[in-house]
């Protein structure tokens, strides 16, 4: 299984939010890192197809995606940044419908919800209203929709944001459990999240793709003399150091 | 001054308050108009603005007719007005009917010289038969039949009241009422001894009608009551937007804000008042006139022969205005009680809703003879309809005792009122924004459990559906589409007079297939003619009977149909040209109600920030929209069946068509060179399912044109702009709008008996339409489907 991009170029107006953009996903964790505005949400909703592509391309198992329509959305799995929800429905409703619209049915629906609920420690809160929801919950049903029907390729857009340390460790280790045979890309701000998890991690900076690396190759790659924060070099060392102005 | 600001000077809601006042003004000029001008037989004359001068003469001859008869005694008065009634009534049956020998007058000049001081009418009848003639002449004979109604009210007034005196005496010796403490022997005495307070009033002939009609205008306390609410509402904002904790924190954001929005209250219901109730009763009384009567004794007014007050009609004016500004401020703070007593925005607003609609049902739908009528008024209403509680005397039985309707009102006030003020000025300040205990939250979990078993099984379309009616307050808009279809007008006719009488007779007698029976029938008739008195003018009229039938017969033969007389005027009132103009305002009410429906539908997904989500799903693209569109389709046919079926229930039972659908077309002169052999029956079916498809249309461009629209509340907006107003004013008389506008083609009735005369350019407006709504529908499959 293989999530390929080529060439990718995205522009708002004279904005280039994506300049050429290369890599090559398999199964693993791909933490992306950037500041605001380099390109990590543009970068997720061109391979969601829910922005149009100025140029470039992006294949699943060598097709394009484009071609693949329906097909790849079988396998997708996609959790947006901003907090759109239908606030009317329970949690149980929420997931429901998106696993319906996901194509499942019947009793397949009704046990994989609940399986994703009780993941996103939501079984207990799983009859009221999402209105109702702090953010972190609202954050856990988001959560929850990406992950019914067994994507095989996951995009998390600051999954973790909103949520307390406890709840963070729990999704953490979740999405881990998941990427043996998944392609998972996580945007975050919190860069322990993707320190602890990610396989491979992308440094975004103006639409441009700087370095994609381990993120021990990453921390190693700091100069000598560079002054950790904390004492210990670490992956927030290597965004200061890379993507700070 | 901050509060004060935020909830006044807000745009949004300042212009809908004001559009309220806007529509709540037209609302009642139309029922002016149509009281003015309607008549109370076969026909509707449906007055329309553009009647407005024919209206305001008949009113100013109203008027001048009380000031020349003021002083005189009842009996003449009623004498005189009957008079006036021949003297109008000769003119229409002179015009109509000439031949007539009961008429009053038997030549123009005698009519005219007869209506000389009546110049609108004379013109009017000058100009010859036509709906303006019959408009104005209504006008004027509801102007006159009103005086006479009034005089003969005021001459038994007192004869009534001392009726209810010896009444009370007679029927308390009956053994039914007779019983000593039971309610009935009380009622009887407490009614007795409430009209002995006006026993000997000196009711006063005057004008009365602008009080009357205003008071007969209910829509005003409604709109009154939408104004509070939208007041109450703009209180929960903070919350809403979730700073209520940090308005909360502030200085001024407990019992002082509650203080303010109090004070705001009471300004917002002064205002609602003058509004929605002082600027209607102000019109009317300058349309009707008889500001200089209001010094007369409340019960000169028919509308308060019940009501025991010995005041007059100024002071009661006063009184009135002062509960109905304290009735405002009341069912403002009973709002306000139950929205923030519910910690949760939405919950309460539905909560609420459902306590006003139990309230109403039982304001409107409880027998006033029922034990419970006392809910009838203690009663949320019975302070929306303020005016009901002085025009409706009645006693209701309060464990063995009659208490006066009003007294049960204004003790409702005074003590829930107080009780409210507490609530809203003591405990609500000191209610905290978390952790409040929220047992109605508890509920609506265990209720979401059950529904859940049930929805957790919807399909996609069923999720679509469901989201459209639950979510989208569609089972409310199609409740409301509903009732409001149930009252619409079916019938419009701009009068085209029977000519001849006698002509007409016998083709009503005739109708139904030629043959046989039809030569017996006129022959038989020849025979009779021959030997009445009337027998030149009867003879006359059989000859163009026969000439009638025997075109009838060729044509059919040419056309390979059977021959039949019909009266092609009952179908042109129903389907043809005289129809226009109602079947135009019922096509544009039903685009408006089918735009609202359908607005909402993909609005609701930007709204709620959820697309990329869906569109990221398999079946978020193709699949969503195919549903979408079927839900259109399916709110578009609901509208249809509401207003048209219910027009052809209309039409065939009420309006007595059902025995000559079997009629070809081809009978009908305007309908001769119609492309197609059709029965009426045919022409109808094809006529409501040309309909269906152009509301079903109509659906799908209101979706179209949402799913532009970033919320759901701008594509309200934006639909009906685009779709309803155009066609409303089209409907109005604004013909520049049926070209922007589906009015003609959803009406359809125009066109397709346009087609009568075998001309294709009358299909050009429903092709117009259909590439229109094909195109939206494409775009938007495209927009949403591939990006």
């Amino acid at each position: 299984m293989k999530l390929e991009i080529k060439n990718l170029t995205k522009r708002y107006g004279d904005n280039l939010a994506l300049k050429d953009l290369s890599i090559t996903f398999e199964p693993g964790i791909y933490g992306i890192l950037g500041a605001n505005g380099a390109g990590k949400s543009t970068l997720m909703n061109l391979i969601t197809d829910n922005v149009k592509r100025d140029g470039g391309s992006i294949l699943f198992d060598g097709t394009d995606i484009l071609d693949l329509g329906d097909k790849f959305r079988a396998v997708l799995g996609f959790m947006p940044q901003q907090q759109g929800i239908y606030e009317q429905m329970t949690a149980e409703n929420f997931v429901s419908y998106m696993g319906r619209l996901k194509g499942i049915r019947g009793k397949a629906l009704r046990q994989q919800v609940g399986k994703v609920l009780e993941l996103t420690n939501l079984t207990d809160v799983r009859h009221k209203k999402v209105g109702s929801f702090s953010g972190g919950m609202k954050q856990r049903v988001l959560l929850a929709q990406a992950l019914i029907g067994d994507p095989k390729v996951l995009l998390l857009d600051e999954p973790t944001a909103g949520l307390d340390p406890r709840e963070r460790v729990r999704i953490r280790t979740f999405i881990k459990e998941l990427s043996q045979d998944m392609i998972v890309l996580l945007t975050t701000h919190i860069v322990t999240d993707i320190e602890s998890i990610a396989d491979q991690v992308l440094l975004l900076k103006k639409g441009e793709l700087l370095r994609v690396d381990t993120p021990h190759a990453l921390i190693a790659s700091l100069p000598a003399d560079w002054k950790p924060a904390l004492g210990i070099p670490s992956l927030e060392d290597v965004y200061m150091y890379f993507l700070g102005e | 001054m901050n509060e004060w600001k935020r909830v006044f000077l807000s745009p949004r809601r300042l212009g809908l308050l004001l559009l309220a006042a806007v529509l709540c003004l037209a609302a009642f000029l139309v029922t002016v108009l149509d009281s003015a001008l309607d008549n109370k037989w076969d026909y509707y004359t449906n007055a329309s603005l553009e009647d407005f001068d024919k209206a305001l003469a008949a009113s100013t001859y109203r008027s001048a007719l009380i000031e020349a008869w003021k002083g005189k005694p009842l009996e003449e008065i009623i004498a005189l007005a009957q008079a006036e009634l021949q003297r109008v009534d000769g003119v229409q049956a002179w015009v109509y009917s000439p031949g007539w020998s009961g008429g009053m007058y038997h030549s123009d000049e005698e009519a005219a010289a007869a209506i000389a001081d009546l110049p609108a009418l004379l013109e009017a009848m000058r100009r010859g038969a036509d709906r303006d003639l019959y408009v104005t002449y209504t006008g004027f004979y509801n102007a006159a039949e009103s005086i006479r109604e009034e005089a003969a009210y005021l001459a038994g007034y007192s004869d009534y009241l001392a009726g209810i005196q010896s009444e009370a005496e007679t029927r308390s010796q009956t053994s039914l009422f007779g019983k000593p403490g039971s309610f009935a022997r009380r009622n009887l005495a407490k009614t007795a001894e409430d009209f002995e307070t006006i026993l000997g009033v000196q009711v006063a002939f005057g004008n009365s009608l602008g009080l009357e009609r205003w008071l007969d205008f209910g829509l005003g306390d409604y709109f009154h009551l939408l104004a509070i609410a939208v007041i109450v509402m703009s209180f929960l904002e903070e919350r809403r937007h979730g700073l209520w904790p940090a308005v909360r924190a502030t200085r001024g954001g407990r019992g002082r804000l509650a203080l303010t929005r109090l004070g705001i209250l009471c300004v917002s219901s002064l205002l609602a008042t003058a509004l929605y109730s002082f600027l209607p009763f102000a019109v009317s009384m300058w349309f009707h006139g008889g500001w200089q009567d209001l010094s007369r004794p409340l019960q000169s007014v028919e509308h308060f022969g019940t009501c025991p007050l010995k005041i007059s009609i100024a002071q009661w004016l006063l009184q009135f205005f002062a509960v109905k500004v304290l009735s405002g401020v009341f069912i403002g703070l009973l709002l306000w009680c139950v929205l923030c007593s519910i910690t949760n925005p939405q919950f309460s607003v539905a909560v609420l809703g459902i306590a006003l609609a139990a309230e109403y049902a039982l304001y409107e739908f409880l027998p006033v003879q029922s034990i419970l009528n006392v809910f009838k008024y203690f009663n949320l209403f019975a302070y929306v309809h303020t005016s009901a509680l002085y025009t409706n005397y009645l006693n209701v039985d309060l464990f063995g005792f009659p208490v006066g309707i009003r007294t049960i009102a204004w003790c409702g006030l005074a003590v829930i009122g107080s009780l409210c003020l507490f609530w809203t000025l003591y405990v609500l300040p000191k209610r905290r924004p978390e952790g409040n205990r929220d047992h109605l939250s508890r509920i609506s979990g265990a209720v979401n459990k059950g529904l859940d078993t049930v929805r957790s099984r919807f399909s996609i379309g069923g999720w679509e559906g469901y989201k459209s009616l639950a979510y989208q307050y569609g089972l409310l808009l199609m409740a409301l589409v509903f009732v409001l279809s149930g009252r619409m007008s079916y019938l419009d006719s701009d009068i085209t007079p029977q000519v001849d009488a006698m002509y007409e007779a016998y083709m009503g007698d005739m109708e139904g297939p030629i043959d046989e029976s039809t030569d017996a029938y006129l022959d038989r008739a020849r025979d009779l003619a021959t030997e009445s008195d009337n027998a030149s003018s009867l003879l006359q009229a059989l000859d163009k009977v026969e000439a009638r039938v025997s075109v009838l017969r060729e044509r059919a033969a040419a056309g390979g149909y059977q021959p039949w007389v019909a009266n092609e005027y009952d179908f042109d009132i129903v389907y043809g040209p005289q129809s226009q103009n109602q079947q135009r305002l019922n096509a544009a009410i039903a685009i408006l109600m089918t735009a609202i429906l359908a607005a909402p539908l993909y609005a609701f997904e930007r709204q709620a920030g959820v697309v990329p989500m869906l569109r990221s799903a398999p079946g978020g693209r193709l699949h969503l929209f195919r549903r979408k569109v079927l839900i259109a389709a399916l709110l578009g046919a609901f509208v249809w069946a509401c207003v048209y079926i219910r027009e052809y229930v209309y039409v065939l039972v009420d309006y007595k068509m059902l025995p000559v659908m079997a009629v070809p077309i081809g009978n009908l002169d305007s309908l001769t060179h119609f492309p197609l052999h059709l029965t009426m029956w045919q022409y109808a079916a094809l006529l409501y399912a040309v309909r269906l498809l152009m509301l079903v249309l109509t659906a799908e461009a209101s979706l179209a044109l949402g799913a532009l629209c970033s919320n759901v509340r701008t594509a309200y907006l934006t639909c009906a702009a685009l779709l309803g107003i155009p066609g409303l004013l089209c409907a109005f008389g604004a013909e520049i709008f049926q070209w922007v506008s589906p009015v003609v083609s959803v009406s359809s009735a125009e066109l397709l008996w346009g087609m009568g005369s075998g001309s294709p350019v009358y299909l050009l407006p429903w092709l117009a339409w259909l590439a229109v709504a094909a195109a939206a529908l494409l775009l938007t499959r495209k927009k949403w489907v591939h990006g």
